[in-house]
Order: C-alpha cells, then sequence, then structure tokens
C-alpha cells in the first residue's frame, strides 16, 4: 500500500489546537470574569473603611456590634433547625416513593415539587395569608397566633428546601441492591433492623449531601425571611438592609463575607462526600422490587398525602388569594388585582420572561461549553476552571448581586456598557445557577461513552465535527432540560437580581416582593401566580415536545 | 517493515503498561496481541492507534515516525469492543462518517457505502439505527466503517468479546476472509487464545507490559519459548525437578531425558518440567521404556469423547500429572481410579523450565 503520498492534512493540526484553544477561552474568560472578578471586588470592598483606606476595621466594627454577632446566631439556628427537619420530612418522603407500594407516586412527586415553580417568597407569602396577622386562621378561629420571625422563615425555608431535599434522597433511595436487602432477611433481620443496618448506611452519603445543600439554599435564602421574618434578622436580609436601607457598602461586603464562608464550608463537604458517593451499586446489582405490605403502605400514603396537602395548601392559598377583592376582609372573587396598576404593571413579568428565555440560551452554551472543555481537554487549566465552574454554587445570591456592584458600576470597566440592562441580569442568573447547571451537563456528556469520541477521532473527524455531528445530536434532549433549568431559575431567581435591578427593568420575583412590602398582599399573590403559571406552562410545553420526539428519560425538573 | 515499534513504552503512574517493546509488523498480515488482562495489549494497540501517546520510544509506519501525527491524521481504522456505532446516525451514515471526514463527494461516497456493506452481507441494512442490529450485525457495521476510508492499517480491540459464542466462532472466519481479501495489515487484540490462534498469521504473547513470545499460531502451541506462554497457550502440567547430566532431569527417582531446555542447566538446579496432557502416554502396569515413571490414578472425569484422568505420580498426591485418554483407550486399558500405570514422557515433548 502506497503510504508515501503521505499522511493526510498535516496542516489541520495548527488550527485544531488553536479551535482548542479558542474553547479554553470561551470557557474561562467568562467564569474569570463573572464569578472570580466580583468575588474579588466583594473581598477588596470589605476591607475598604470609610475614609478610603485599608483594614480589617469593618470587621472589628461588624463583630463588636452586639445585635450583628446576634444575626450571625439568628441564621445558624434557623438554617439548622430547617435543614434537620427538612431533611426528616424528605427523607420519610423519598422512602414512601421508592421503597413503598402506594399508588399515584408520579402525581404525589410532582406535587412535592411544585415549591421549586415558585420564587423563595411565595412560600412566606402563603404561610402569612395561613397563619399571619390576617391570615385564615387568626381569622376564623379568632386566635393571635403570631408567624413573624424564626417560626415563619422556619415553616417557609422546610418548604421551600423540601422538593430540592427530596430529589436528592430520592436519588439516594432509588437505586438498591436486592441481594443485600435478601440476605437481611434471610439472616432473620425485623424491617426496622434492616432500615438501621442496610438502608440508612447505603443513602449516608446522599443524606449528608443532601443535609449541606439544604443548609446552603437555607442560610443564603432571602425572599423568605424577607417577607415573613420580622424582626428576626439573618445575613441575607441583613445585607440587603445595609445595601439598599442605608447605602452602608462596606458593611454589606462584610456581611457578604460572612455569609459567603458557612455556605463554602458546606459546599465543599458536599463535593467531597458527593464523590463518595458513586461506587455504592455495583454492575453485579439486582434492581430491589418493593413488596405491598398494607399497614405500612397505608400510613405511608397518610404521612404523603399530609405532605402534600400542605404544600398544595399554602401554594393554593397563595393563588386564591390572587382571586380575592381585598384579603381578607372582603373575601368576593374578582380578577382586579391582575389589572397591577403600580410597580409598572405587568411590565417586570414580560422583564422576566424576556431574561429567562437569555439565560436559558446563555446558560446552555456557556455551561456545556464549560463541561465539554473540562471533560475532553486535558490541560492545566481544566481543574482551575472545574473549580471556577462549581464555585458559584458556594456563593449566595446576595453576595454575587453586591459583587456585581462593586465589579461592574465602574465606567472604567467594559461590563459597565452592559450595566443595568437585561443582558447582564441574565448574565448574572447563569452564573449563580452555573454550579448546578454545569453538573447536569457533566453528568449528560458522561453518559456518553468516550469511545464515540475515539470512534469519531480514529475516523478522522475533527474535535469541531465531533462536537457537532455526535455530540450535540446524542445530548439534544439534555440541552433542553438544561436549558428549562435555566429558564425555570431565572423566572424565580431574587438574592442575586435584587441588587441589579433598575425602575426600567424590573423582575417578576421582585415585584413580588416590592408589592408584598407596600402591603399589596393580594396584587403580589397574583404576580406570583403569574410567575408559577409560566413556569409551569414552559415545563409542560417543553415535556410536551420532548415526548413528541420520543424521549422519555430526560427530566426536566431537575 | 511496514509499521514498526522500537522499544515504545507506556507508563501509568509507576507502573509501565507496556514496557519497552519492540515489533515488526509486515504489510497485510493479521497480528494478534494476546494475554491476560491487564498485559499490556490493549494499551499497546491503544498506542499505535495514537489514542494514547508513548512515554518513549517510536512507533514508525513505512519508516515515517508517527510520534507528531494525531490519531485523526492516521488513516488507522480501529474496530472497539464495544462497537461504539453513533447511536444517532443509521447505519449508511456510520459507514459514510469516515469519508465525510476527508471530504469526498457525494456520489464517492454512496458508491464506498453500498461496496463497504455489500461486503459485511448488510446492504439491507442501510436505513436501520445501530439499535435496531444484533450484536453481529453492529460488529459487522463496525468493520464496514473503519474499512471504508480505505486505512493503512486496520486496528481490532477485542472485536468479537462482546457476542454470544455461536455468533463469534462465525464471525471469526468471516474477519479473516475479509483481512486476507483486502490484503490489510491487521493488529487485534484478544484475551481468546482460540480466537488468537485460529485467526493470525502470528501471535503476539504478552504479560506484565513485556513481551513473552512471538511466533506462528503453531509454533507458540508446540514450542512455548517461556514457561509463562506455556502456561498461558493450551493445559500444559509443569512437574518439580532438578537438572541431571547430559540433558536429563531427575523427577522423584526416575532419570528422564527432556528434549527442549529454556535454560543453560546447572547440576542439581531446581527446574520446571513441562508437558501437555495429551503428549504422555500410559501403559497399564511397568514397561521397561526409558523416560517412564510410575503413577497411580486419583481422578477420572468423562468429558464426552474423551477422559480426563488425573495421576499422583509414585503415589505421591502432591506431584499431580493430569492427562487426556480417547475413550477407546480408556475401554481398551480399563482403567479405573486407584489403578497403578506407568507413564512414558516423550522427550521431545518435554520443556524444562527455570523454576
Amino acid at each position: 500500500m502506497a503510504v508515501t503520498e503521505g499522511l493526510p492534512r498535516p496542516a489541520f493540526r495548527l488550527s485544531e489546537r488553536q479551535i482548542k484553544l479558542a474553547f479554553t477561552l470561551m470557557a474561562a474568560v467568562p467564569l474569570l470574569t463573572f464569578v472570580l472578578f466580583p468575588l474579588w471586588a466583594i473581598l477588596k470592598k470589605s476591607f475598604v473603611l470609610t475614609d478610603g483606606t485599608w483594614g480589617i476595621g469593618n470587621y472589628i466594627h461588624y463583630f463588636a456590634e452586639p445585635k450583628f454577632v446576634a444575626i450571625i446566631n439568628n441564621s445558624f439556628v434557623v438554617s439548622i433547625s430547617t435543614t434537620v427537619v427538612t431533611i426528616v420530612l424528605a427523607y420519610a418522603y423519598a422512602y414512601a416513593m421508592h421503597r413503598s407500594a402506594i399508588p399515584y407516586k408520579k402525581l404525589w412527586m410532582l406535587i412535592a415539587m411544585l415549591p421549586l415553580f415558585a420564587p423563595s417568597l411565595v412560600q412566606a407569602l402563603g404561610f402569612q395569608l395561613m397563619l399571619g396577622r390576617n391570615g385564615i386562621v387568626n381569622r376564623i378561629f379568632d386566635t393571635e397566633l403570631d408567624i413573624y420571625g424564626f417560626w415563619g422563615i422556619f415553616l417557609a425555608n422546610t418548604l421551600y428546601a423540601l422538593p430540592h431535599a427530596i430529589l436528592m434522597l430520592s436519588a439516594a433511595l432509588a437505586v438498591a441492591d436486592a441481594r443485600l436487602y435478601e440476605s437481611a432477611r434471610m439472616l432473620g433481620g425485623t424491617s426496622w433492623r434492616i432500615f438501621w443496618t442496610v438502608t440508612l448506611p447505603a443513602t449516608r452519603y446522599g443524606v449528608m449531601s443532601a443535609v449541606f445543600v439544604v443548609f446552603t439554599i437555607v442560610i443564603t435564602d432571602f425572599g423568605n425571611p424577607m417577607v415573613i421574618g420580622g424582626d428576626y434578622s439573618v445575613l441575607a436580609t441583613e445585607i440587603y438592609n445595609q445595601v439598599s436601607g442605608q447605602a452602608n457598602f462596606s458593611l454589606g461586603a462584610v456581611i457578604g463575607m460572612i455569609l459567603l464562608f458557612p455556605a463554602a464550608v458546606a459546599v465543599i463537604i458536599e463535593r467531597w462526600v458527593a464523590r463518595r458517593q458513586t461506587e455504592a451499586i455495583t454492575a453485579g446489582s439486582v434492581p430491589l422490587t418493593v413488596k405491598p405490605s398494607p399497614r405500612f403502605d397505608a400510613a405511608m400514603l397518610v404521612y404523603v398525602v399530609l405532605v402534600c396537602l400542605s404544600i398544595l395548601a399554602i401554594i393554593g392559598i397563595v393563588v386564591f388569594a390572587s382571586f380575592v377583592r381585598l384579603w381578607p376582609y372582603n373575601m368576593m372573587l374578582t380578577l382586579s388585582n391582575y389589572d397591577v396598576d403600580v410597580q409598572g404593571g405587568y411590565s417586570p413579568l414580560w422583564t422576566s420572561i424576556w431574561m429567562s428565555s437569555l439565560a436559558a440560551v446563555i446558560g446552555v452554551v456557556m455551561v456545556i461549553v464549560a463541561a465539554y472543555v473540562i471533560q475532553k481537554l486535558t490541560n492545566p487549566f481544566t481543574r482551575f476552571l472545574y473549580f471556577l465552574s462549581i464555585l458559584p454554587a458556594a456563593v449566595p445570591g446576595m453576595v454575587l448581586g453586591l459583587g456585581y456592584i462593586f465589579a461592574f458600576n465602574d465606567p472604567v470597566n467594559p461590563i459597565y456598557l452592559i450595566y443595568g440592562t437585561v443582558l447582564l441580569l441574565a448574565i448574572n442568573t447563569v452564573y449563580h445557577y452555573h454550579a448546578q447547571g454545569f453538573l447536569i451537563a457533566t453528568t449528560s456528556l458522561k453518559q456518553i461513552s468516550s469511545t464515540f469520541d475515539e470512534a469519531s477521532a480514529m475516523l478522522g473527524g475533527s474535535f469541531l465535527q465531533t462536537m457537532r455531528k455526535i455530540t450535540l445530536p446524542i445530548i439534544w434532549p439534555a440541552l433542553i432540560s438544561l436549558g428549562v433549568f435555566f429558564f425555570m431559575r431565572a423566572m424565580v431567581t431574587l438574592a442575586a437580581v435584587i441588587f441589579l435591578v433598575s425602575p426600567g427593568n424590573n423582575l417578576a420575583a421582585v415585584s413580588v416582593l416590592l408589592l408584598d412590602d407596600a402591603g399589596e398582599t393580594s396584587q403580589a399573590a397574583a404576580f406570583s401566580t403569574l410567575i408559577m403559571a409560566v413556569v409551569i406552562a414552559v415545563l409542560l410545553i417543553f415535556q410536551g415536545l420532548l415526548r413528541l420526539f420520543g424521549i422519555r428519560n430526560v427530566s426536566l425538573i431537575s | 517493515m511496514f509499521l514498526s515499534l522500537c522499544d515504545v513504552t507506556k507508563r501509568f503512574g509507576h507502573v509501565a503498561a507496556v514496557n519497552s517493546v519492540s515489533l515488526e509488523i509486515e504489510e497485510g498480515e493479521l497480528i494478534c496481541f494476546l494475554g491476560p488482562s491487564g498485559c499490556g495489549k490493549t494499551t499497546l494497540l491503544r498506542l499505535i492507534a495514537g489514542l494514547e501517546t508513548p512515554d518513549a520510544g517510536q512507533i514508525l509506519l513505512a519508516s515515517r515516525d508517527l510520534s507528531k501525527t494525531a490519531e485523526r491524521d492516521r488513516n488507522f481504522g480501529m474496530v472497539f469492543q464495544s462497537y461504539s456505532l453513533f447511536p444517532n446516525m443509521s447505519v449508511g451514515r456510520n459507514v459514510a462518517y469516515g469519508l465525510e471526514c476527508r471530504k469526498w463527494g457525494r456520489r464517492e461516497i454512496r458508491a464506498r457505502v453500498d461496496e463497504m456493506l455489500a461486503l459485511v452481507h448488510l446492504t439491507d441494512q442501510v436505513e436501520k439505527y445501530p439499535n435496531q442490529l444484533s450484536g453481529g450485525q453492529q460488529q459487522r457495521v463496525a468493520l464496514a466503517r473503519a474499512l471504508a476510508p480505505k486505512p493503512y492499517v486496520l486496528l481490532l480491540d477485542e472485536p468479537l468479546s462482546a457476542l454470544d459464542a455461536k455468533v463469534r466462532v462465525a464471525l471469526r472466519g468471516e474477519v479473516r476472509k475479509l483481512q486476507q481479501g483486502l490484503g490489510i495489515t491487521t493488529v487485534m487484540v484478544t484475551h481468546d487464545q482460540e480466537e488468537a490462534l485460529t485467526m493470525a498469521d502470528r501471535v503476539v504473547v504478552m504479560s506484565d507490559g513485556n513481551i513473552e513470545q512471538v511466533g506462528r499460531p503453531a509454533e507458540i502451541y508446540s514450542d512455548p519459548g517461556t514457561s509463562f506462554v506455556a502456561d498461558f497457550i493450551g493445559t500444559m502440567n509443569f512437574l518439580d525437578a532438578r537438572a541431571g547430566t547430559d540433558g536429563t532431569v531427575r523427577l522423584g527417582e526416575a532419570e528422564i531425558a527432556c528434549g527442549n531446555w529454556r535454560l543453560e542447566p546447572r547440576l542439581d538446579q531446581p527446574v520446571r518440567l513441562a508437558v501437555r496432557p495429551e503428549d504422555v502416554h500410559l501403559q497399564a502396569g511397568t514397561t521397561e521404556e526409558p523416560n517412564t515413571v510410575t503413577a497411580q490414578v486419583v481422578w477420572v472425569e468423562f468429558l464426552g469423547s474423551t477422559y480426563r484422568l488425573d495421576l499422583a505420580l509414585d503415589g505421591d498426591e502432591g506431584r499431580r500429572l493430569k492427562t487426556e485418554l480417547s475413550a477407546n483407550m480408556m475401554r481398551e486399558m480399563n482403567l479405573s481410579k486407584g489403578m497403578c500405570l506407568s507413564v512414558v514422557l516423550p522427550a521431545e515433548l518435554l520443556w524444562v523450565y527455570e523454576a
């Protein structure tokens, strides 16, 4: 065979390398600009004193003030209690979903996910309407229940974090090796004993992961404490008070750094645990099939229905209140609350939808590029890129938003050109949720056998050809689900964007907060209902589209 | 030489998966890397493919150094163990992929795809998707896809190991016929010795990243160069012995002449005497023939057309010898468990290795 005519395309190698470099830069530059730089800016700001000099004075000032130390204490107390209760409730719920033979599991799972479709202040709004001063309970039973403060935040955030915890624990409980259970039973273990010696140990990593994720969600949450926290200040709301109320940016930065610390620790531990999680099931495992057990199943069904009723009650009361003339005095049904006449009317909703669509597109592209580069290219950069990609998981929305002010509200910075635009809001949202999106993208890329890449390369396919003809066509359903993920998050996000919205481009979730703050509870409820409706509609449309293309194994709720 | 490996080394951490391997591969031959899992055979194939970069050494194709040539520019065809057909493409598009990457014209591509599918008898499956095909069909598509761009070398990574036993045997012959028809230089990796012995022109037996022996299948079987090869290929008895004088070993009390020495013996040095079960002659009672030891039957196993017998040499249970006997012989000799007999070890079929 004539090999002498030369091996094909030696000139191609350089451009191949250039393409890879371009992709690496495409992943690295935005991460450096929109994640690392704002964090650096807020860190720097926290050391700038009122007279413009540098020092740790802000921190000394903060810790010298008993009021501020109490806020840290508040944050931890409410976050830890919420985390413990949420995990227990969610474990039982996920257990019922995967280890009992109750009917209608899909329906129960869907209901449990409802709180995900609403901004983190809607749960508080619901509890306010239910148990608040003018809540249904106090009106009907003529009681004097006071929900504002610890209990309000506790209840609202439990509801808010529940779906996240259920999703994670479901994943842990869904896989099980039937052989273990069979041998445990053969050895004479009682159900209770088997639970403690087999089930719980097998899911311990899942539980630990869920604990730290829930803790991070709760301690960084802003919307619920804002609505229902009353005098019970927590770190996230205090940042807002300092920055928006008193324009004390340095103190805001200090509180941001203090809030960043526990969140970062929790995320680091969670990542460390998650790495250990994967080895639970081996190739020889036999999937567990659930056998009916009437009494246990009945108990589980009662529990699941109770949880679902609570969720439906809180979400439902918000929807109901949106159709009521003047809560709670005039319960006549009306559509007048949907004639939103303050805070820019409907325009925040359109802005939100526009911003969320932008975030979906940008998010999918950026996250898939980052995941692709980190997984397929090996250069010294990639470890650092991986760190940057999951770093946002540890960054509370308030901190990221404040960081954007310090970093980009500066005419010298080229990003200033888009400061105050919807584009920057979308970018901010993308990088706020970058870690979760990145992990989803990485998982779906990993599901493609690496031999496809090798097979393509052996056949002469270049990096770009492989990506365009093989990788993308295989993972497009995952890209859709990724886009829906970013859209959903962008519709309900509040903490990060609260500092970046301006009257010209207000967002729906912020509107709810402002309406509620202004005492327009019914209109706030109407706006919340609209947000949920949009999110659910988009979810249904895309789920339908996927079905149309015969794709059933992609879940849009993640 | 068409394809030359010169002192090729690949380390993973501190482990040398391929340890300074040199090999010459001739144009048009099918050469087979054979060895247990972890012996480095797949790594060596991936080094040739360009999917791994050697830490040292050179790989030459027709005297051209390939070290600066990326896998996609080598023009080597590869068939993977898991087929690796692109699930989003039909059979036809899978086969066309390499041609599209090489910017062939539309009409040429169609003609070549038809030609290749005819070659693997899958012309009627062109519109199907990989998940609609059986394992054997998928592997034939993978073969057609690898061969379509007229590669210089065909690389097969355990190509048949994921298939049912029957399909495997049928495909073995088909692949070999195809390879000989096209006269394409082929490197195949397998852990299945039957596959290697039936298909290959030459077999490369590997262990621990080293080449143990290179040779034609019959050579490898009948003249194993190392005790590893002797043990790995077929069944082999190893008996502890001591070197004697004039090409003999002492096996228990007996003095045995041995035809094949794989070491320079010192007198009384411990050695391993190797003999294949089918090369042992059994005789009832005692005999005066040279190279004879006495033994007792300790185990009889019926295998259909043959019997397997385990013998204890000199009645010592610790020194076992496996032998094979046809059912006819078994009847004639009227053997059963516990009987004593004579075992003749033919000198020309005995190997001596270092202990």
